[in-house]
């Protein structure tokens, strides 16, 4: 299941008053380690004080006058995701996590780094499968059409154990690489699973064909590590939500990926290696 | 051998008395961007004593921070000009960690003719 916000934030915060000196806070930034302080007047929270800013500032300053960085808000049972997406929106150094419009606890961008480390694939580098979760959910939310490809290596079996696995694993970094430089800006691809890579792209299922197309024939031309021989088949499913706003979209997504696994499988035994699992309207396939 | 020697300690007291300036900061206060005080504790400072009269003005200066300036000024002069004056005088004499006192005094010369 996907991370949420309240299962990663700090929820012990310090927060400084607005007319408190910078000396003082920076007794409290040395004993206890802190990076950012919320700076509240009255109660209510005015900004953000950063350790460059207890750094820089005059040590007769109050808070209120040193502080320089900004906040935002997510709800607490929002993905760690969205969390990740406002730091990269850039203009947030710390984010208060909610509960009935009550702050309770707080996310900084480490602890956001700390946890999307634990959601990458040591081996490629791609992100695992939460990620293209949380990207489908986030085109079904917004009404788009979705489809999803599973791409699964044939034989790879074969190959680890004729091969080895070390030399399974370079394969495995090289199939990732090509991925990642073929598959069109605006998409989304994690290392599903073994041998197995998932895209999430917001066109529907058809029209994700001659793309797919294109990546295994890429593959098929690709000089492998130790020159093997390599394939990949694709399973696509796709389509798009009648009720923006129905029904539970988590199973939604899983039953697509799990139409595409099992397109994939079925994809092995054809020519071109490609099967279009599902197309249509996606409201009523979740199991 | 003992020796006894006599000590006095006196103490000498200067006083020097004024009025108590109201507000203590004149007309605009110049605030560099390291300077002890900052803008807002400034303001807050002068808000306690004489309400509702300063303004805080974030400017965009490699040294200054902030102006913060009686708002009474703005009946007599746009805000644009009267800042653009402070910083242009006032940025050949403050640097990042002073507070320049400014007193700004502004004569409107009016001179009209009407028909008879």
């Amino acid at each position: 299941m996907i991370r949420k916000a309240f299962e990663i934030m700090i929820k012990d915060y310090i927060t400084v008053d607005a007319f408190w000196g910078m000396k003082r806070i920076r007794d409290i930034a040395e004993k206890t380690d802190t990076d950012y302080f919320p700076v509240t007047d009255n109660g209510k929270t005015v900004g953000v004080l950063t350790r460059n800013d207890l750094i820089k500032s005059h040590p007769n300053r109050i808070a209120l006058d040193a502080m320089s960085g900004s906040y935002g808000c997510i709800e607490a049972d929002q993905p760690v995701w969205k969390a990740k997406e406002f730091f990269e929106a850039g203009d947030t150094d710390i984010l208060f996590v909610t509960q009935d419009n009550k702050a309770i606890g707080v996310i900084t961008k480490k602890i956001i780094e700390a946890e999307i480390c634990k959601h990458v694939d040591i081996l490629t580098g791609l992100y695992r499968s939460d990620y293209v979760i949380y990207k489908a959910h986030k085109l079904l939310e917004q009404g788009s059409e979705i489809s999803i490809t599973f791409f699964d290596i044939n034989n790879f079996g074969y190959i680890d154990k004729e091969f080895g696995h070390a030399v399974g694993d370079n394969i495995l970094k090289e199939i990732a690489q090509i991925l990642k430089s073929f598959a069109p800006a605006g998409t989304f691809l994690c290392r599903y699973g073994g041998d197995e890579f998932a895209l999430v792209t917001d066109k529907c299922a058809e029209a994700c064909e001659a793309m797919v197309q294109d990546i295994l024939s890429r593959i098929r031309q690709y000089e492998f590590c130790e020159g093997i021989s390599i394939s990949v088949s694709a399973g696509i499913a796709g389509g798009r939500r009648r009720n923006p706003r129905k029904g539970n979209m988590y199973k939604t997504i899983i039953s697509l990926i799990n139409l595409a696994s099992l397109a994939s499988t079925k994809a092995k035994k054809e020519k071109d290696n490609l099967v279009l699992g599902y197309s249509g309207m996606i409201d009523e396939i979740a199991i | 051998m003992s020796k006894n020697v006599d000590s006095t300690k006196k103490a000498e007291i200067t006083m020097r008395m004024s009025e108590f300036e109201m507000p203590p900061m004149q007309d605009a206060l110049i605030v560099g961007k390291r300077a002890p005080i900052g803008p807002e504790a400034a303001r807050r400072m002068v808000d306690i004593l004489s309400p509702d009269q300063y303004e805080i003005i974030k400017v965009d200066h490699p040294a200054i921070e902030a102006i913060v300036v009686r708002k009474a000024l703005f009946n007599m002069l746009p805000q644009e000009k009267l800042v653009g004056l402070l910083l242009e005088e006032g940025g050949k004499v403050a640097n990042e960690s002073t507070i320049v006192k400014t007193q700004v005094n502004i004569v409107l010369q009016v001179s009209k003719s009407i028909d008879l």
